[in-house]
């Protein structure tokens, strides 16, 4: 059997770079285009760590703000998506460590989620609910890394700061566990 | 159900999450850089300076008329105010206003319809600032303002450089936020003038550069001509030239802070013990940056690190001179032989999604290397320098 093991979704590095250069100049096309190819990449990988759909969209909008900020300082390394999600990974943690503080959890409110958009099918629903459920916190962001950003494993490993061997092991196990939640409900 | 099912199913479901359109606010945040940080953040300051600035103006219109007669049209000094709009006020010797020139794109907009010809200097440095705090140029992130004053008479040069700065700081001193004031005076310079005139900026702000260059030699008049006075004011606070009076401290707020910028380093480190520690803000391939030096263990590590987004720009680390051991790429192995390495240990050649990548940053340069073979996942590192496997390991997935 062959097939990918990557499913980017996400457009190519060059692409990426060459729109962080447009928005580095005031060229706000250039910004939707680039909101529109990573805000499920942001928001998925911000809603898989903080677990509350409020506090992703904060982080999804600051993450924006900042890429604004930070395009005309934007040093390309052929790695757009990387720079990107580093920029989410540092919210994220600044939000937890806000909660850590007040010593309190962030409040997950996935559930509420699937109701409150359009295009959500019966099966989205299914997924998240197993994503945000079944998987534990580092299963979740890195099949969620892999599944919508289209990262490596290696590039998994660099962000979360993880061995390869563990983002792998817990990859094949986040894997697994989603396989069977997704063909018990098609066998219902 | 295989892999690549699972994952579009999974990439499906959170990327219908999102708000299909982006913001306005940070929509409309997308404009040109030019090393600024413009906040369109509210300030609380502007509640107060607004309507003093209004005040001013309602005067202004009435003192046009009655002061016409009393213009005198030698130019005496002149005044430039620094944010990044950048605009020079000349003024006769009774301190009335003759022209009140933009020198970029931003001050075209702070100055807008106003009106400064025959007004006093004081009323239209007051108008200026409100301006430029109504329209969000001077805000908590960046407070910095530079004023310099251009007169042949060197007292005299001074006594209203003096005068404007107590001034401007005064107005820039509210309960909720502090400005930070640089003044200096200047003399009328050809050569600088020129420079100003092809950078857009004004005298004042390009022989504030040209301080900063004198104390380091090692910056460029092009590098520093973009940035705004906050950013110069922040540079300047190391060097403390003696020919620029400064008072309050420019604000780091719009940066991570060199606290979080420690941490960024130890983590990438992956180290918590050191020693040496050294934080400075700089500016460095293009953006502010915090330059985290520290040693550990005989090593000395150097950072850059963003100050905006927090991201690391360059990262290095050396041995300590006295214990350096010579090693260089031209001793690696190469990617074929480490690739062989790998698949001679697993005992296959029918392998797929093959990835390999050097990590030479390591105190062991080794290669990481990932493939598959049939329904198991191996991954390897290899000794960059001797070609001995370091870890292996193969998993079962289906």
């Amino acid at each position: 059997m062959l097939y990918l093991t990557s499913v980017s979704t996400t457009a190519e590095p060059a692409a990426l770079d060459a729109l962080l250069r447009q928005i580095s100049r005031g060229n706000r096309a250039a910004l939707e285009k680039l909101y529109s190819e990573t805000k499920g990449s942001v928001y998925g990988y911000a809603l898989s760590v903080l677990k509350n759909s409020h506090d992703a969209e904060d982080v999804l909008h600051d993450c924006f703000l900042s890429i604004v900020k930070g395009a005309a300082g934007y040093k390309s390394h052929g790695k757009p998506m990387a720079w990107i999600l580093t920029l989410t990974r540092n919210l994220c943690l600044q939000k937890l460590r806000e909660y850590q503080k007040a010593d309190t959890l962030p409040p997950e409110d996935w559930v509420l989620l699937p109701d409150t958009r359009e295009g959500i099918t019966a099966e989205d629903k299914i997924v998240l609910a197993g994503c945000m459920k079944q998987l534990s916190d580092e299963e979740r962001q890195i099949v969620v890394l892999h599944a919508v950003s289209g990262f490596k494993h290696r590039e998994i490993a660099k962000l979360l700061e993880l061995p390869l061997s563990t983002v792998l092991s817990k990859y094949s196990r986040a894997l697994k566990k989603m396989k069977e939640i997704l063909e018990k409900e098609r066998d219902e | 159900m295989n892999e690549h099912e699972i994952n579009q199913k999974i990439d499906h479901a959170f990327s219908a999450l999102p708000p299909e359109k982006l913001p306005e606010d940070i929509l409309s945040s997308c404009t040109e850089q030019k090393g600024v940080l413009k906040m369109k953040k509210k300030n609380l300051v502007l509640r107060r300076v607004i309507p003093i600035a209004a005040a001013f103006l309602l005067v202004l219109t009435g003192i046009v008329g009655v002061w016409q007669y009393r213009l005198q049209n030698a130019v005496s000094s002149t005044v430039s105010l620094d944010v990044n709009p950048s605009v020079e006020i000349k003024v006769n010797k009774n301190e009335q206003v003759l022209a009140v020139d933009p020198r970029n794109e931003d001050a075209k907009i702070i100055i807008g319809t106003m009106d400064f010809k025959g007004s006093d200097l004081d009323v239209t440095v007051n108008a200026l600032i409100g301006s430029m705090l109504q329209k969000g140029y001077i805000t908590e992130l960046a407070n910095s303002i530079l004023i310099s004053v251009d007169h042949k008479d060197a007292a005299e040069a001074a006594r209203l450089q003096k005068k404007l700065a107590a001034e401007v700081e005064n107005l820039l001193h509210t309960d909720t936020f502090d400005g930070a004031v640089l003044s200096q005076t200047v003399q009328a310079d050809d050569a600088v003038a020129q420079q100003a005139e092809i950078s857009n900026i004004s005298t004042g702000k390009a022989q504030l550069i040209n301080r900063i260059i004198e104390l380091n030699p090692q910056r460029t008049f092009e590098e520093l001509a973009p940035l705004s006075i906050n950013e110069l004011n922040l540079l300047i606070s190391g060097l403390q030239p003696q020919t620029v009076t400064s008072t309050g401290s420019a604000s780091q707020k719009g940066y991570i802070g060199s606290d979080k910028a420690k941490e960024i380093a130890l983590n990438h480190a992956g180290l918590s013990e050191i020693y040496d520690l050294e934080i400075d803000l700089d500016y460095e391939k293009g953006a502010m940056c915090y330059e985290v030096d520290f040693n550990a263990g005989g090593i000395e590590y150097e950072y850059d690190i963003n100050a905006t987004t927090g991201e690391i720009v360059t990262h290095s680390k050396e041995a300590d001179e006295a214990e350096s051991t010579p090693s260089g790429s031209a001793e690696y192995i190469t990617k074929e032989a480490a690739k062989s390495a790998a698949l001679t240990h697993a005992g296959t050649t029918d392998i797929r999604d093959f990835e390999i990548e050097l990590d030479a940053d390591d105190s062991h340069p080794h290669y990481e290397i990932e493939f598959r073979s049939g329904k198991l996942e191996y991954s390897y590192e290899i000794d960059a320098s001797t070609g001995e496997i370091l870890k292996s390991e193969k998993e079962y997935n289906d």
